[in-house]
């Protein structure tokens, strides 16, 4: 926690929060209507064993949607930071064990139109939301549910 | 106060992911385009590579493929991702990845002969959907000319032959 000044923008965390939040409510609600299409992304990066696939398809956009809702509300913040920075590492082993392999796969995070780029955009962009993550994690963030929250339960202590 | 939070930090991550999960299992099993949990099984790689080395002609080259477009004597099927087929294909290839060939394989393939030639495709060397697919359509549909193009899409992209962009019609 020391790591980082002690004053951030509160400007950057705020962007943070809603662009992290904005991209995994994206992803996600892109993914979800269809698990069939995305078991076969899933399917075609050939990391998964063979009984999580299904598994994996079906909960991950829900999950992608749930924690990019709380983000933007502000809503548990860093624990939503925490699980999607879960989401996102494990994206990231997925697309470096195929970028190493030199697979030839579109990306499928968002769509099935292709439009998710190469795999190593899609690395690069995975790492910048690991970033945000990390940073979200590290602090609360500004005109957040949790901020509002958490001056109600003060005013009530006192 | 601070450790209590950092112990909660934790307890509602877990529970943001199993909120997550939860809604993705109802919303599974409730909708019509729903899976099932249990994963379809595909046969290994090394045991599609085997099967291939028994069945004659099964191999079909970027050259032969190229001139069986050309003289139409060939049906092509793109076994990626639909997601892939749409960024580019072959044009005049049907979609039908390997995993859909239970739920939509004869149904798409109704009106095609059995002796028709078939020539299946995924996205190179590495990838093994066409040779699963060709399987399946040789030995539970009876599509005995079934070819599989083993240099796939990256070696016919490559070629700069002709490609289609979007959906079947």
């Amino acid at each position: 926690m020391s790591l980082l000044p002690k004053r951030l923008p509160l400007t950057l965390l705020l962007l943070s929060r809603l662009l992290l939040g904005a991209t995994l409510l994206w992803a996600g609600g892109a993914k979800l209507p269809e698990p069939a299409f995305f078991a076969q992304t899933v399917r075609a990066y050939e990391v998964l064993p063979l009984p999580l696939i299904h598994p994996f398809a079906i909960v991950v956009p829900w999950i992608e949607v749930t924690a990019g809702l709380c983000l933007l509300l502000g809503f548990w913040t860093r624990s939503s930071a925490l699980a999607a920075l879960l989401l996102l590492l494990s994206f990231a082993v997925a697309l470096g064990v195929n970028l190493h392999r030199g697979a030839d796969l579109s990306c499928g995070c968002f769509a099935l139109d292709g439009t998710g780029g190469s795999l190593g955009e899609a690395l690069l962009r995975d790492a910048l939301l690991i970033a945000v993550a990390l940073l979200l994690l590290t602090r609360s963030a500004p005109l957040s549910l949790d901020r509002l929250l958490d001056r109600r339960s003060q005013i009530e202590d006192a | 106060m601070n450790t209590v939070r950092s112990n909660h930090l934790l307890l509602k991550a877990i529970a943001i992911l199993l909120v997550g999960s939860g809604m993705g299992l109802a919303h599974n099993a409730l909708s019509s385009a729903g899976i099932p949990l249990r994963t379809p099984p595909q046969p290994s790689f090394a045991e599609l590579m085997s099967w291939s080395l028994h069945v004659e002609g099964l191999r079909v080259t970027l050259a032969e493929a190229r001139r069986a477009f050309d003289r139409k004597e060939a049906t092509f099927i793109d076994a990626r991702p639909l997601r892939d087929y749409v960024a580019g294909h072959i044009p005049g290839a049907l979609s039908l990845p390997a995993s859909d060939f239970e739920a939509r394989g004869q149904a798409l393939l109704r009106d095609l002969p059995r002796d028709a030639r078939i020539i299946t495709y995924c996205s190179g060397e590495r990838c093994q959907s066409s040779l699963h697919l060709a399987r399946m359509l040789i030995e539970k549909l009876g599509y005995r000319r079934t070819g599989v193009f083993f240099d796939g899409w990256h070696a016919w992209n490559a070629a700069a032959c002709p490609f289609v962009i979007g959906e079947m019609p």
